[in-house]
């Protein structure tokens, strides 16, 4: 499933997925899958992506019902 | 890296490509027409178990330095060359040895098995040779000579057993159909190989060049992968793996049933192993874990490409010297083959997924 809010949270900081993928150490194609659905990140990775963007987990991750 | 210096490693790299290809053309090996073939009969007597003459030569002669295809055949008159494979050494109830010496009586080739009939392949330097062939009707004359020109003692006792003179040898009057064919196979050139290690010692350096300025650790000299690209990583070794098993079972029952004699077994088995390697590299390179996160993927793939066009052009070098195929079968040569279109998908496959993430990131 599309993860909308990771998209929307970064866009509103303005930043590119190669930004975000930076900040947060992994690669861009890495943020890409994690928005298109396709990887699920382990929780470390979810809170360094929250962290980035000065989310919460529940903000970004949690799915709505 | 400055403009300039690309545009100067760009140079480089071209002279090195446009020199390894014409070297090939330019410095490919000579064909030496030399050939001699010569037919003489000799009638040989043995009587009371001496044999007379004792021997008998011929001279030929080279123009050129090179190697030359020496086959020699005697047949007992009467008896058809084309029979010589079937024939046994008995039937001439003697032995006979060649030796091949220069004009200065130094040895250049020595038979010592006593074979009615032999191909042999020797480099020759351009003059006057002559082939000696020595009849041998009892042991202990044979067993002098044989220690004395190209065995050691108990060697030579051990082939005059194997031999059993006093089995076969028989007194009466043979005549023999001698054949000595001596023909050239071809004279390599010396400059090639030179301007070939001119070409991958320039690309050694340029490789050194390529590392030390396009290496973009953060962290550290080792690279590093996201999780996501470790978990690819993993499968593509999984994948990788199964493929190499089922290749090579496939290798196996298809070499043990000989249902590909056209190709070695070394390039079948070999093969199975590329077929491994391409199943990882394009699936960690078509989602993008290939490259780690602190490589410089563009210059890991110019090298890559280079190394992909240099075998390549070995390839076709290759085919152009008809080293391809050797008696009938594919050789190991067309692993440059391989190899190119192992490293040059590699390109493509980041071309393209370049350009996908180009459009994506437009789209973003």
């Amino acid at each position: 499933m599309k993860n909308l809010k990771l998209k929307s949270a970064r866009a509103a900081l303005d930043l590119s997925q190669q930004d975000l993928a930076d900040k947060v150490g992994v690669s861009r194609q890495t943020i890409n899958a994690i928005e298109k659905g396709d990887y699920n990140p382990t929780i470390n990775l979810c809170r360094a992506i929250c962290k980035a963007l000065g989310k919460t987990l529940d903000e970004i991750f949690w799915e709505e019902e | 890296m400055k403009q300039h210096q690309k545009v100067l490693l760009g140079i480089i790299l071209s002279i090195c490509l446009v020199l390894a290809l014409l070297s090939g053309v330019i410095f490919k090996d000579k064909e030496n027409n030399n050939k001699s073939d010569q037919y003489w009969k000799q009638t040989i007597t043995i009587e009371n178990g001496k044999v007379s003459p004792e021997s008998s030569s011929i001279d030929f002669r080279v123009t050129e330095d090179g190697n030359y295809n020496i086959a020699y055949s005697w047949v007992p008159e009467g008896t058809n060359v084309d029979d010589i494979v079937n024939m046994d050494r008995s039937e001439s109830t003697f032995i006979t040895v060649i030796k091949i010496t220069d004009k200065d009586g130094v040895t250049k080739f020595s038979t010592s098995a006593g074979a009615v009939n032999l191909n042999t392949i020797n480099y020759l330097e351009a003059g006057d040779y002559t082939a000696t062939y020595y009849y041998f009707t009892d042991r202990d004359t044979f067993v002098e000579y044989a220690k004395k020109h190209f065995c050691s003692e108990d060697e030579a006792y051990d082939l005059a057993d194997f031999f059993d003179f006093e089995n076969y040898v028989k007194d009466g009057t043979t005549v023999m159909n001698y054949n000595l064919s001596v023909t050239g196979e071809g004279i390599a050139n010396s400059g090639s190989p030179l301007i070939m290690i001119g070409a991958f010692i320039a690309i050694f350096v340029i490789t050194i060049i390529l590392v030390m300025v396009g290496k973009k650790a953060k962290t550290g000299s080792l690279p590093e992968f996201d999780e996501r690209q470790e978990i690819i990583r993993g499968k593509g070794f999984k994948y990788g793996f199964f493929t190499i098993l089922i290749s090579l079972g496939l290798a196996l029952l298809l070499d043990s049933a000989n249902m590909l004699p056209m190709i070695h077994s070394s390039l079948l088995y070999t093969l199975s192993i590329f077929a491994g390697l391409f199943v990882f590299a394009e699936y960690c390179a078509w989602n993008e874990a290939y490259f780690a996160l602190n490589q410089n993927s563009n210059y890991i793939v110019i090298y890559t490409s280079l190394i992909g066009v240099f075998n390549l052009i070995i390839f076709v070098m290759n085919v152009i010297r008809g080293n391809l195929f050797e008696n009938g079968k594919l050789t190991v040569s067309f692993l440059n083959l391989i190899c190119a279109l192992l490293f040059l998908s590699l390109f493509v496959t980041c071309a393209i997924k370049k350009s996908i993430n180009a459009k994506e990131e437009s789209e973003d």
